[in-house]
C-alpha cells in the first residue's frame, strides 16, 4: 500500500467531516426550485408575452376548476354556521388537494402547498376523507396568505373527549412564519405548524414552533399544546419514520390513542394526542411491529433547539472523540441577534437565553457524548459514565478559564476569538472524568476566568450559557 | 458534454417521483456538499444546491440512481471550477483584504492532516479534482472521467502529476520538520 495515497485517504476523509449539512437543506432546495421557475417565468414574458399569456389562461382555467372542487369539498359536511370560516384559505391556488395514496391511514387529509402545479378534480370513487381540507376563521389562515406552506397540509382527527359531539382537527404544515404574526421568534427559520379546529363551533387554536429537530436515536419529541373547548388537552409533535402509533397512558392504565401521519414536504412525521387532564400522562411511540420506541412526558422536554440551526457564521468548538456512540460529531456555535447558540450535527442545539453582550463573564455547557444533553430543565440520569467536555463562550478579557470539578479536580481551558468584532471567545476542554448524575456534576462545578496577564478576573458558575 | 447528454437520455424513461427525488436527495446531498468542500468552493452547500437545482428542473424524471449520480458530481465539480475562476476573477479586482482564519475551517479534527490539505489546495484544479474523486469518492478512472469531462487516459495523467506534486511539497515539508 502506497504511503501517500493512504496519507491522501485518511486527509480528506478527515477534512470532508468539516462540511455538514443544513438541517433544512430540502425545504431550502424547494424554495430555490420555487425561485426559479418564478425567474424563468419573468424571463419568458418579458421576452414572448404572446406565447406566455396563451398559456397562462388556459392555466387559469384549470386552477378555477380546482378551486371551484376544493371549495365544494370544504363546505361539505360542515356546519352551516361555520361555512363562513371556509373562505380565502381554501380558494387560494397554492393550496392544490391530493387524494388517496398521500394518506397512508386513509383518516388524514392533505393538501400539497409545495407545488402550485394543479392537479385533477379529485375522483368521486375516493373522495374526501372524514376530516376533510383546511379551513380556519383563525390567524394562521391570514398567516396563510402571506406564508403559503412549503409542504402539504394535513388533517389529523383528534381523540374527543368522552361525552363530546366536537369533531376536532389538527392540521400540520411546515412554513415560514412572518415576523409580522411571530414576532417573539428571534429567527426566520423554517416552523412546523399547527391549526386545531373544532369543526363542531368554528373555534381555532394553533401556532408555528422551530421546526422539532429530533436528535441520534430520538424517536419523537413533543412540540407542543392546544386547548381548544373541548375540555382536555391536545399535545402534539414530530416523530421519525419508524413511529407508527402514539398513545397516552394515564395514570391507572387507560389509554387514549392518537395519530401519527405524514405529508409531502414533512422532515418527520406529526403526531396529535388527546387526553383527560390529569399528572402523570405517558405518552407511548410505538412501531409497525407494536414495539414501544419512545415514551414521553406529556411536556416540552430536552432535545430540540427554539431556533434553526443558522446556515452559516458556524465556528467549530471541539470534536467528539472517535470510537464514540457519535464519532462524526462537531460542536459549532453560531451567534444568533447577539446571542451565543451551540449546534451539534447529532442531536440539535442549544441557544442561551440572554445576549452575550453585557451577559455573563463565561457562559458554558457541558456535553456528555453518549446522550443528547443540553443543561437546562433536569437533566437526565445517564445509564453509564460517560466522558464529558466542558464548553461555552466568554468576554473579551478572558483569556483562561479554569473548570474546577466536584472531587477536586480541574480541567484548564485556553479562549480564543469567535467571531470577528463580536468581541467574544469561544473556549472547550475535554473532561477526563466520567459521570453519571451530570446535574449534580454540573450544579458543583465552578469556573475561574483569567486575563492576558494571568490576572483572576473572577469566579463563576457553571450551567447555562448565561 | 457527450457523456453526460448520453448518461441523461439514459434516464428519461420512467414517470416522474416526487419520493424518489427526495430520498436521493436525502441520501446523497451531504456528500455533494462535501465534494465541493473538497473541491475548495467557498459555499459547499450553495454548490450542492444548485447541482440538485439544476439536476430536478432539467431532468425531473432521472430514476437511474447511478446515473442521477454521475449527473449531480459532473454539476457540483463544473459549478465548483467556474467558481474558482469567478474568484480568481474577483481577487485580481479587489484589493487584498487579510482575513483571520475562522477556527471552522481550522477545525481541530484535521490538525494532523493539515499538510496534505494544503498541498492538495496548491495542485490546479484538474489535478485536486481527479485526487478528490479517486481517493475520497474512491471511483474508477471511467466515473471519474464522466465527472470530470475528459478521457479515462486524462484522468490517469492527472492522479499520477497530482500526487507527484504532493510527494515533493509533502516530501519538502517532512524534510523541513525533520531539520
Amino acid at each position: 500500500m502506497n504511503t501517500l495515497e493512504d496519507r491522501v485517504r485518511s486527509a480528506l476523509r478527515e477534512r470532508a467531516e468539516d462540511f455538514s449539512a443544513d438541517p433544512d437543506a430540502w425545504l431550502r432546495l424547494a424554495a430555490r426550485r420555487r425561485a426559479g421557475r418564478r425567474r424563468r417565468a419573468t424571463l419568458l414574458r418579458r421576452r414572448w408575452p404572446a406565447a406566455f399569456l396563451i398559456p397562462a389562461a388556459a392555466a387559469a382555467a384549470v386552477v378555477a376548476t380546482v378551486v371551484a372542487a376544493v371549495t365544494v369539498a370544504g363546505v361539505a359536511g360542515r356546519p352551516a354556521s361555520s361555512t363562513g370560516a371556509a373562505g380565502p384559505g381554501t380558494s387560494r391556488s397554492v393550496v392544490t388537494p391530493t387524494f388517496g395514496p398521500a394518506s397512508a391511514s386513509g383518516s388524514a387529509w392533505s393538501t400539497d402547498g409545495a407545488d402550485s402545479t394543479p392537479t385533477p378534480t379529485p375522483s368521486p370513487s375516493v373522495g374526501p376523507s372524514p376530516v376533510g381540507p383546511y379551513s380556519s376563521s383563525g390567524p394562521q389562515e391570514e398567516m396563510l396568505q402571506t406564508d403559503p406552506p412549503a409542504s402539504a397540509i394535513i388533517g389529523l382527527p383528534v381523540t374527543r373527549a368522552a361525552g363530546s359531539a366536537n369533531r376536532v382537527v389538527g392540521y400540520f404544515w411546515i412554513g415560514y412564519a412572518s415576523p409580522r404574526y411571530w414576532s417573539d421568534q428571534i429567527t426566520p427559520g423554517p416552523q412546523f405548524c399547527n391549526d386545531t379546529v373544532d369543526l363542531t363551533n368554528g373555534e381555532s387554536s394553533g401556532f408555528c414552533w422551530p421546526l422539532p429537530r429530533l436528535g441520534a436515536g430520538q424517536a419523537a419529541s413533543v412540540t407542543g399544546n392546544e386547548y381548544v373547548g373541548i375540555g382536555q388537552p391536545v399535545l402534539l409533535g414530530a416523530a421519525t419514520a419508524q413511529v407508527t402509533s402514539v398513545t397516552a397512558v394515564v395514570p391507572g392504565g387507560r389509554s387514549y390513542p392518537g395519530v401519527v401521519e405524514t405529508g409531502r414536504g414533512f422532515p418527520d412525521k406529526a403526531w396529535t394526542v388527546s387526553y383527560p387532564q390529569a399528572r402523570g400522562v405517558r405518552l407511548v411511540f410505538r412501531d409497525a411491529s407494536r414495539r414501544e420506541v419512545a415514551s414521553l412526558g406529556t411536556a416540552a422536554p430536552l432535545g430540540p433547539p427554539q431556533v434553526a440551526q443558522p446556515r452559516s457564521g458556524g465556528r467549530v468548538v471541539f470534536r467528539s472523540p472517535a470510537g464514540l456512540p457519535s464519532p462524526a460529531s462537531a460542536m459549532t456555535a453560531y451567534l444568533i441577534q447577539g446571542r451565543v447558540g451551540f449546534w451539534s450535527n447529532t442531536w440539535g442545539g442549544f441557544i442561551s437565553p440572554v445576549p452575550a453582550a453585557g451577559g455573563p463573564r463565561v457562559g458554558g455547557l457541558i456535553f456528555a457524548f453518549g446522550l443528547p444533553l443540553a443543561l437546562k430543565g433536569t437533566p437526565p440520569k445517564l445509564s453509564q459514565p460517560e466522558p464529558l467536555e466542558g464548553f461555552g463562550y466568554a468576554q473579551a478579557d478572558v483569556a483562561r478559564i479554569v473548570l474546577h470539578l466536584p472531587g477536586g479536580g480541574q480541567a484548564t481551558a485556553v479562549t480564543f476569538p469567535a467571531w470577528p468584532g463580536s468581541g467574544l471567545r469561544l473556549w472547550a476542554v475535554k473532561l477526563t472524568t466520567d459521570v453519571t448524575k451530570v446535574d449534580r456534576f454540573v450544579t458543583q462545578t465552578t469556573v475561574t476566568a483569567y486575563g492576558a496577564a494571568g490576572q483572576v478576573l473572577g469566579p463563576d458558575s457553571l450551567g447555562l450559557t448565561g | 458534454m457527450a457523456n453526460l447528454d448520453a448518461g441523461l437520455e439514459a434516464v428519461r424513461s420512467a414517470p416522474p417521483d416526487a419520493n424518489y427525488l427526495e430520498d436521493l436527495f436525502r441520501a446523497r446531498y451531504l456528500e455533494m456538499v462535501r465534494l465541493a468542500g473538497l473541491l475548495g468552493a467557498d459555499d459547499p452547500e450553495d454548490i450542492a444546491q444548485e447541482a440538485f437545482t439544476r439536476m430536478m428542473n432539467k431532468n425531473p424524471e432521472l430514476r437511474d440512481t447511478q446515473a442521477a449520480l454521475a449527473y449531480l458530481r459532473a454539476i457540483v465539480v463544473n459549478l465548483t471550477r467556474n467558481r474558482h475562476r469567478h474568484l480568481r476573477v474577483v481577487r485580481l479586482r479587489t484589493p487584498a483584504i487579510a482575513y483571520e482564519e475562522s477556527r471552522e475551517a481550522a477545525g481541530p479534527g484535521w490538525e494532523e492532516h493539515r499538510d496534505v490539505i494544503t498541498a492538495l489546495a496548491g495542485l490546479p484544479s484538474r489535478r485536486r479534482e481527479a485526487i478528490v474523486l479517486r481517493y475520497w469518492l474512491d471511483l474508477p478512472e471511467r466515473e471519474i472521467a464522466a465527472a470530470m469531462g475528459i478521457s479515462p487516459g486524462t484522468v490517469k495523467s492527472h492522479v499520477s502529476r497530482g500526487l507527484a506534486a504532493l510527494a515533493r511539497v509533502l516530501g519538502a515539508g517532512d524534510q523541513e520538520d525533520g531539520a
